[in-house]
């Protein structure tokens, strides 16, 4: 089965990469890792991700105009995003179980594996309303 | 000085005519002295004539008085000094008690001009010499003790003003001084928050990490790792807290029925109860009239007065003896009797005496709270739990979220000394 690719934007290196780690070492991912919002569509269009794990406080760039960027890239508008924040909490979003009833995905950081991988497994495009 | 007395007789007079004659009460034993003093009063100007009665004694002044039928029964009080039942300064203070506000004015002898003084010195208007008294004097000195005793009560009225109003400012004060704080500690806490949590993170994936190889690391390193999650875990719920109590959160407000919230709360903390030795038992009234509030936050509410219960009783020996821990939540209607003044909740739509609430009680039958401990159980971070079991901000974020509901929120322990009541108070709507 090929593996599923992740990109991981996220300027908080160790976070990041202890990501990359965790999720590679599963055996079913492939991880790309760009710390610089600013070159994460060039990232993500090289790359080709199924699925995008986008920060909100970035210096340059946040999340917000990162995910406006790829949705107007007609080869990423398709790729599903999960926000993964430090800025909310899970039960402030209703968001226990990681997944968002409609519209943005979003996790809050900190984040248990289980529920990062169920995110991603289950992960779908945003519904624009 | 002499040259006023026409100007304040003038302006008396008119002030007389409109208001109805003057009410003199005369304590004078001597038939003598008072017939000299009727005379003057005679030919004084007031104008209409003085009503005055005469008391030959303190018992029959007071049967007087109170015949009349409350303090505001005389206008001035004119006292011999030496009556048969009452003398001097001991007079002076019967008078006080009957008539506060009634000025009182003495009629001294020569002997006694000391004492005289001495009394206008206890709080009478003014002392008048017998010997020397003549129409004038009487007149001026009637006139000026009830225009003291009128500014005076003017000025009590004025000072009681001042000090509510600089009690108010004091209020505002407080109230800006607190909300100034909670905006830079919700900003605080905010970027804290943001900080501390992508550390946490990290941390959170490396504990996922080394769990995943469990069976490598051996007995220590798992409970190594289980400790490390169990940490993870409290950090980030002291930090959602600290966010939680500093934010002033918009309430979105609507008619409820506060049964209908305790039976949600009381099903989201079931499985919790459950694992305790503790009973839930609900007393709520019927047919209760609706509160505005916000559902989720109310139930945050009492969901954490609720588990604290249950956690008090199931951590304090209830069980030991295998009895049940019974968790009583009762809701009734009630009116206000008298609300504590609380900083925290002035404001024009607060809860006042008289007013119609709905009030949630929950109680534990736990070892109750040391008296020394109450007083502090709102302060955040202040916690009676062991460590790493409360956060010490789940009181003071219930209590934030019943403030800005308008409502009270008090804790105490119970009469019988067995146990916590918890009691939230919520205007009524209806």
């Amino acid at each position: 089965m090929r593996k599923k690719k992740v990109l991981v934007v996220d300027d908080d290196v160790p976070l990041a990469e202890s990501m990359k780690l965790i999720l590679e070492d599963t055996g079913n991912f492939e991880v790309c890792v760009e710390t610089d919002s600013i070159a994460a569509l060039s990232t993500a269009r090289k790359f080709q991700p199924d699925v995008i794990l986008l920060d909100i406080v970035m210096p340059g760039l946040d999340g917000g105009d990162v995910s406006a960027q790829l949705q107007q890239d007609p080869f990423l508008s398709s790729v599903p995003v999960i926000v993964v924040t430090a800025l909310v909490a899970n039960s402030e979003a209703g968001l226990d179980d990681g997944i968002d009833s409609g519209g943005q995905m979003m996790i809050a950081k900190p984040v248990q594996f289980d529920k990062l991988l169920h995110a991603i497994e289950t992960a779908r495009v945003a519904q624009v309303y | 000085m002499v040259s006023n007395t026409p100007q304040l007789e003038d302006a008396h007079a008119a002030e007389q005519e409109a208001e109805g004659p003057l009410r003199i009460l005369c304590l004078e034993d001597s038939e003598g002295d008072f017939i000299l003093l009727r005379e003057y009063l005679r030919d004084a100007k007031f104008n209409p004539t003085p009503e005055l009665v005469r008391a030959e004694t303190m018992s029959a002044a007071k049967e007087v008085i109170e015949g009349r039928n409350g303090s505001d029964t005389f206008d001035v009080v004119l006292l011999d000094l030496s009556l048969p039942d009452s003398h001097g300064v001991e007079s002076l203070v019967t008078l006080r008690e009957l008539i506060p506000t009634t000025p009182i004015t003495i009629l001294s002898g020569n002997a006694d001009r000391d004492l005289a003084v001495r009394m206008v010195k206890e709080g009478a208007q003014d002392y008048l010499p017998k010997d020397s008294l003549n129409a004038e004097l009487l007149t001026r000195s009637i006139l000026y003790a009830v225009e003291r005793q009128r500014s005076q009560t003017e000025m009590a009225e004025l000072n009681k003003r001042l000090k509510r109003a600089t009690e108010d400012l004091k209020t505002a004060q407080m109230q800006l001084i607190q909300a100034e704080k909670m905006d830079s500690l919700g900003r605080l806490a905010a970027g804290v928050a943001h900080e501390v949590k992508n550390p946490l993170a990290t941390l959170q994936m490396g504990v996922n990490y080394f769990d995943r190889r469990a069976e490598e690391l051996g007995e220590g390193g798992e409970v190594m790792v289980s400790h490390m999650q169990d940490a993870i875990t409290r950090a980030d719920r002291i930090i959602c807290g600290m966010v939680d109590y500093s934010r002033s959160d918009n309430l979105s407000l609507e008619l409820k029925d506060i049964n209908e919230i305790i039976d949600v709360a009381v099903g989201m903390i079931q499985h919790q109860i459950l694992r305790t030795n503790v009973e839930v038992s609900k007393d709520l009234a019927a047919g209760l009239p609706k509160v505005r509030v916000d559902q989720g936050k109310m139930e945050q509410v009492l969901i954490n007065l609720m588990m604290n219960a249950v956690q008090a009783m199931s951590e304090n020996g209830v069980n030991g003896d295998g009895s049940h821990g019974i968790l009583e939540v009762s809701t009734f209607p009630a009116e206000v009797e008298e609300i504590d003044r609380d900083e925290g909740i002035r404001h024009a739509e607060r809860i006042r005496a008289r007013d119609s609430v709905v009030v949630v009680e929950i109680r534990d039958h736990g070892p109750g709270i040391p008296e020394e401990k109450l007083n502090r159980i709102f302060e955040p971070f202040y916690t009676t739990k062991p460590t790493g079991e409360g956060t010490g901000l789940g009181l003071s974020v219930a209590k934030n979220i019943v403030d800005l509901h308008r409502g009270v929120m008090q804790v105490k322990n119970a009469d019988d000394g067995k146990g916590v009541i918890a009691r939230v108070m919520l205007k009524s709507s209806e």
